[in-house]
C-alpha cells in the first residue's frame, strides 16, 4: 500500500535539524498497523506529513526519493486527492476543528469527497456507534473537553473510510476509557483492511493489534521490529531507547487518604456552575506538602475547572486553605503556580533566560539562580533562544524550571506529559519529585497512567464533577523495577540532554 | 516551486484569523472611551493603529500576497455593516481595493508597506463622521421626540456637526491617528526582530 | 441505540437571517422617529419569539431600555451649554446603539447557524467557495478570541505580571507586549494547524461539495422575509405620511 524509497525531506527555512528525514525506506502492506516510535523531534510527525501530502505541498521543503501509494506516484498527487486516500488525525484537538458544531465537523471530509447525503448519514452514525459517542452529535464544539474534541476529530477521519489512516499521537488528550475505545476502533479498521500508520508515545492500547514498530532516531529509521520482537524488548532497553513501556502500568490504589490538620492544601465543598451546568459538586480533598497528588477522571469530568478554582482563576463556592490559612481567590493565585497545557500562553520574554527576570530588574544573583535551574533541566545551552522556538518538551521543562524558581507553595500542572516521549516523561517525573521533595505541594491533572504510576503518591478520581475516590498509590514490584531502571537512565542522561 | 501571487488556503486562513483579531482589538479599544467624543475622535483610531501595528506587520511578513490588504478592511467593515453603518462599510471596501493597488509588487519596501496600515487607521477616524451623516435625521428626530423644539434640535445637531466636521478637528484626528499608527508599524517592526523572527514565526 | 434520523437542517434558512439582517439595516437607516424605532424593535423581538430564539429577548429588552434611558439623559444634558459635549456623546451612544441592536441580533442568529448550513446556503447563493470558507473560519475563530485572551491574562497572574489595573497601567508597554505577542504566536499556530487539517480533509477553493445539511427555503422562511419587507415598507409609509 505504502512504498517509501530513499525518501529525504528538509523543511524550508528550518533553523534546526529537528524533524528532518533522511533516506527513509519503508514498505507498508495493506491492512498493516505500523507503529512509529522514537523520541520527540526524531521525525515521526514529518513522516506522517509526507504520507498525507502536507510535506511539501503545505509545509514547503526539499523532498527527494520516491513515495508510492496503492501503486500510484503519490508525490504527483494533489494534497486534497491524497487526503481522500490518507486520512489524518493531528495531535492538538483544539486547533484542528473547522466547524462550530460536532456533526458538521464529523461530516466535513465526506462533504468534500463528496459522498451522497444518505451515505454520509449512514457512516456518521456507524462511526459514532463504534466509538460510543452518539451523545456528542449535534453539540457545540467549544464547550467540549480536549479529549471529546479529539474523539470528534478521529470520527471525522474514520467516517471517510480512507485506505490509509495516519494518526499523530491521537491518545495524547484522551482518558483511559476513550483510549481503549480508540484501540478497539483501530483494530476494527485494520480488520476491515485499512492500513494504519500510528505515531505514538503510548503503545499499550494497540499492543494487541500492531504488526510492526518502526523506531526512528534523528530523522532516520534505526530499526524495524516485528510485533513479537518489539514486545520482547526489555524494560531497560525501552528506557534506553527513550520509549514508554508497552504494558499498562500496574497501578493500584488503596487505603483511603486520611486528611489531617497538617495537610498543606485543604479544599472544602467546592461547587461551581457554568451556563446552568453543575461542573463541580461539593468537592473536598486535601493534599500534603512534599507529596504529589494526581487528579484523574474521564474527559470533561471537571479536573481543570477544579484546579482553576483552587488556584483562584474561577470564583466558586467553598473554601481553600493553604497551610491552615483560609485564602481568598486573589491570594490563592499569588501563592500558586498553574502550568496549563498550552505553553505559548505562558512564555513572554524574548529569551529563555529573560523569562526568569520577567517584570523585574535582573540582578547577578537572579541570573546565577536562573542558569542553575536551566542546567538542572538540561536547558542551559538554550538560554539565549526565544522560548517560542523551543520544542514542546523543552517548553514544558522551562515552565517547570520557572515554577520551581517562583517559590510558590502550591504547584499545579495540567497534563505535563501530554505528547512527551518516554525519556522526557521520565525527566519530568524526576523534576516533579524534586519539587515535591523541596517542600512544595504538587498537583497533577493527568490521564497519563505512566505518569501517575511513576510520580503520584495519591490519586483523586473525579467523575461528573464529584469525587469518586481519593486513595494512596500502591506500587507493585514490577513497576518499581522498571521505574528504578528509568530513574537511573534519567540521572545518567539528564545532563547530556540537548534535544 | 513557483509561488503564486495570490493567497493560498493556508495564508487565506491566517489573514482571516489575524483580521478577526485586528477587528476585535479595534472594537474593544473604543469601548472604554465611548463616553467621550473627543477621545473617540482624536485618540481611539490611533490607539487601535498602535496596537494593531504588531499584528499587521506579522500579517504582511507571513502573507505578502494579493488579497491580504483587501480582507482586513473588509472584515473590519463588516462589523460596521451589521451595525447599520453602510457608508463605513463601503468606505472600507474602497480602502481595501486602494490598499491592494498600493501594495501591488510593493511587499518588501519598508515605507510602502506602512502606507495601507496608516491609511486604514487614519481613515478609520472618519468613520464616526460618516455614521453621523448617515443617521443625522434620526438624531434630530430623537432630540425632538425627547422634548427639544425644532430650533434647539437643529442647533444641537449643528453643534455636533461643528465638532466632527470642523477643519481643525479633522486635522487633529488625522494627525493623531497617523502618528500613532506609524508608531504601531514601527513597534511591529521592532517586535518582528525581537520576537517573531527569533520565535521562527516568520 | 440511536437510529439514523436524517440530517437535520435548521428551523430558519440562513438566507432568511441574511434577508432579515439587510432589511433591518435598511429599516434603521430609513426610519427616524422614536416611535418608528420602537415598532422596529418590537418587530425584531417578535421575529426572535416566533423563531425559537426567545431566550435572548429579555437581554435585548434590558439593553434597549438602558440605552433609551441613556438617550433621554443625553438629550437632557444637550440643552445645557456646560454639559452639551457629554450630552452629545450619551445621546449618540443611545440612538446608534438601539438602532444597531436590530441588525446585529439577526446577524447573531446567522452566526449561530451550524457551519454546514451556512456554507450550503452561501453555496446556493452562487457565491465563491472562498466566501463560505471565510465565514466558517471567522465564526470558528471569533468566539475563541476571548478565551485566548483570558488564557493569556490568567497565565500572567502566576508569573506576577499584569496583575490588577494599577500594575497594568503603570507597565502598559510591557503589558501590551506580553498580551499581543503570545496572542499573535498562538493565532499563527492555530491558523496553520487549522488550515492543515482543512487541507487534508479536502477543503479547497474549487471542487464539488455536497452539503450534509439540507437547506430549504420553506414557506415559513417566505413568510418571515415577506413580513420583514412589509413591516419596513409599512413603517416607512406611516412615518413619511406623518402618521408616526
Amino acid at each position: 500500500m505504502i512504498e517509501l524509497k530513499n525518501l529525504s525531506f528538509s523543511y524550508e527555512n528550518a533553523n534546526t535539524e529537528r524533524g528532518q528525514l533522511q533516506d527513509i525506506c519503508l514498505s507498508v502492506k495493506q491492512g498493516e498497523l505500523v507503529l512509529l516510535a522514537g523520541k520527540s523531534g526524531c521525525g515521526k510527525t514529518t513522516l506522517t506529513r509526507v504520507l498525507n501530502g502536507l510535506c511539501p505541498q503545505f509545509y514547503p521543503g526539499n523532498l527527494t526519493g520516491e513515495y508510492c501509494l496503492d501503486g500510484e506516484n503519490a508525490l504527483e498527487m494533489s494534497v486534497h486527492r491524497l487526503g481522500a486516500m490518507v486520512g489524518s488525525v493531528f495531535q492538538d484537538p483544539r486547533s484542528q476543528f473547522f466547524a462550530t458544531n460536532t456533526t458538521d465537523e464529523m461530516v466535513l471530509g465526506m462533504e468534500n469527497v463528496p459522498l451522497e447525503r444518505p451515505v454520509m448519514e449512514e457512516r456518521l452514525h456507524e462511526v459514532c456507534r463504534q466509538m460510543d459517542m452518539e451523545r456528542l452529535l449535534d453539540r457545540r464544539i467549544y464547550p467540549l473537553s480536549s479529549g471529546e474534541k479529539q474523539m470528534v476529530a478521529i470520527a471525522s477521519v474514520c467516517a471517510t473510510k480512507p485506505k490509509v489512516l495516519v494518526l499523530d499521537e491521537p491518545s495524547a488528550n484522551l482518558d483511559s476509557e476513550a483510549v481503549v475505545r480508540l484501540g478497539s476502533l483501530l483494530y476494527r479498521l485494520k480488520m476491515a483492511g485499512h492500513t494504519i500508520v500510528l505515531s505514538e508515545h503510548r503503545f499499550h492500547y494497540v499492543q494487541e493489534c500492531f504488526d510492526r514498530m518502526v523506531f526512528m532516531e534523528n530523522g532516520v529509521i534505526s530499526e524495524i521490529y516485528s510485533r513479537e520482537d518489539a514486545l520482547s524488548l526489555s524494560e531497560g532497553r525501552l528506557a534506553a531507547m527513550g520509549l514508554r513501556p508497552f504494558a499498562v502500568p500496574a497501578l493500584r490504589v488503596g487505603g483511603a487518604f486520611v486528611s489531617g490538620q497538617e495537610d498543606m492544601l485543604q479544599v472544602s465543598s467546592i461547587s461551581w456552575t457554568m451556563d446552568h451546568r453543575q461542573i463541580l459538586d461539593r468537592i473536598s480533598f486535601s493534599a500534603v506538602r512534599g507529596k504529589i497528588l494526581a487528579i484523574a477522571g474521564p474527559n470533561g469530568a471537571g479536573k481543570s475547572s477544579l484546579c482553576r478554582v483552587i488556584t483562584g482563576l474561577h470564583r466558586a463556592s467553598g473554601t481553600v486553605c493553604l497551610d491552615g490559612e483560609y485564602l481568598k481567590r486573589k491570594r490563592r493565585t499569588r501563592q500558586s503556580f498553574f502550568v496549563q497545557q498550552d505553553a505559548v500562553y505562558q512564555l513572554y520574554a524574548p529569551t529563555v533566560l529573560g523569562e526568569f527576570s520577567l517584570g523585574k530588574k535582573e540582578t547577578p544573583e537572579m541570573k546565577t539562580a536562573a542558569l542553575a535551574r536551566l542546567s538542572e533541566m538540561g536547558l542551559e545551552d538554550l538560554a539565549a533562544r526565544h522560548p517560542a522556538s523551543l520544542s514542546g518538551g523543552q517548553k514544558q521543562r522551562l515552565l517547570l524550571a520557572l515554577a520551581a524558581e517562583s517559590g510558590r507553595r502550591l504547584m499545579v500542572f495540567d497534563e505535563p506529559t501530554s505528547g512527551l516521549d518516554g525519556y522526557h516523561m521520565r525527566l519530568t517525573v524526576k523534576v516533579l519529585k524534586d519539587l515535591a521533595k523541596a517542600g512544595h505541594c504538587v498537583v497533577l491533572i493527568t490521564h497519563d497512567m505512566d505518569l501517575i504510576s511513576a510520580a503520584a503518591d495519591g490519586v483523586l478520581y473525579i467523575v461528573n464533577g464529584e469525587v469518586r475516590y481519593h486513595r494512596n498509590t500502591l506500587r507493585d514490584k514490577v513497576n518499581k523495577t522498571y521505574y528504578q531502571c528509568i530513574a537511573n537512565n534519567v540521572c545518567n542522561t539528564s545532563n547530556r540532554n540537548k534535544d | 516551486m513557483k509561488q503564486s501571487k495570490f493567497l493560498n488556503l493556508k495564508e487565506f486562513v491566517l489573514v482571516l484569523v489575524l483580521s478577526c483579531a485586528i477587528t476585535a482589538i479595534g472594537i474593544v479599544v473604543a469601548m472604554p472611551f465611548a463616553f467621550s467624543m473627543q477621545l473617540l475622535y482624536f485618540l481611539v483610531p490611533g490607539l487601535a493603529g498602535l496596537l494593531n501595528g504588531i499584528l499587521y506587520v506579522l500579517m504582511i511578513h507571513k502573507c505578502p500576497k494579493i488579497g491580504t490588504q483587501l480582507i482586513m478592511p473588509l472584515i473590519y467593515g463588516l462589523y460596521f455593516l451589521f451595525s447599520g453603518s453602510v457608508y463605513v462599510f463601503v468606505f472600507f471596501v474602497i480602502l481595501g481595493i486602494v490598499n491592494e493597488l498600493i501594495m501591488l509588487n510593493g511587499y518588501g519596501h519598508k515605507i510602502r508597506q506602512a502606507v495601507p496600515h496608516v491609511l486604514m487607521w487614519v481613515l478609520n477616524s472618519m468613520g464616526s463622521t460618516l455614521t453621523l451623516l448617515l443617521f443625522r435625521d434620526s438624531m434630530v428626530q430623537t432630540y425632538m421626540d425627547m422634548g427639544m423644539d425644532a430650533a434647539s434640535a437643529d442647533a444641537a445637531i449643528a453643534a455636533v456637526e461643528g465638532f466632527w466636521l470642523a477643519p481643525q478637528s479633522i486635522a487633529l484626528a488625522l494627525v493623531s491617528a497617523a502618528v500613532l499608527s506609524i508608531a504601531g508599524y514601527a513597534l511591529g517592526e521592532k517586535m518582528l526582530g525581537k520576537h517573531f523572527k527569533p520565535a521562527g514565526a516568520v | 441505540m440511536m437510529e439514523p434520523t436524517g440530517p437535520k437542517g435548521t428551523t430558519v434558512d440562513p438566507r432568511t437571517w441574511m434577508i432579515l439582517c439587510f432589511t433591518g439595516i435598511a429599516a434603521i437607516i430609513g426610519i427616524h422617529s422614536e416611535i418608528g424605532c420602537l415598532f422596529l424593535f418590537v418587530w425584531c423581538m417578535l421575529v426572535h419569539l416566533f423563531t425559537g430564539k426567545a431566550g435572548k429577548i429579555m437581554a435585548y429588552l434590558i439593553f434597549y431600555l438602558a440605552l433609551s434611558g441613556i438617550t433621554w439623559a443625553g438629550v437632557g444634558l444637550l440643552q445645557n451649554d456646560a454639559t452639551m459635549v457629554l450630552g452629545i456623546a450619551l445621546s449618540n451612544m443611545g440612538i446608534l446603539g438601539r438602532k444597531a441592536v436590530i441588525p446585529l441580533s439577526f446577524a447573531s442568529c446567522l452566526a449561530k447557524e451550524p457551519t454546514g448550513s451556512l456554507m450550503a446556503a452561501l453555496g446556493r447563493m452562487r457565491l465563491p467557495k472562498a466566501v463560505g470558507i471565510a465565514v466558517a473560519v471567522m465564526l470558528r475563530f471569533f468566539p475563541t478570541l476571548g478565551e485566548e485572551y483570558r488564557a493569556i491574562r490568567n497565565s500572567q497572574r502566576f508569573r506576577g505580571i499584569g496583575v490588577g489595573i494599577l500594575h497594568t497601567l503603570t507597565h502598559l508597554p510591557s503589558t501590551i507586549e506580553y498580551i499581543l505577542i503570545p496572542l499573535a504566536l498562538r493565532i499563527t499556530k492555530v491558523a496553520e494547524e487549522l488550515s492543515a487539517s482543512m487541507t487534508v480533509r479536502g477543503v479547497r477553493f474549487s471542487g464539488k461539495t455536497i452539503s450534509y445539511r439540507p437547506v430549504r427555503f420553506t414557506a415559513k422562511d417566505g413568510i418571515l422575509a415577506l413580513t420583514a419587507l412589509s413591516a419596513l415598507l409599512l413603517l416607512l409609509f406611516l412615518e413619511r405620511g406623518g402618521i408616526l
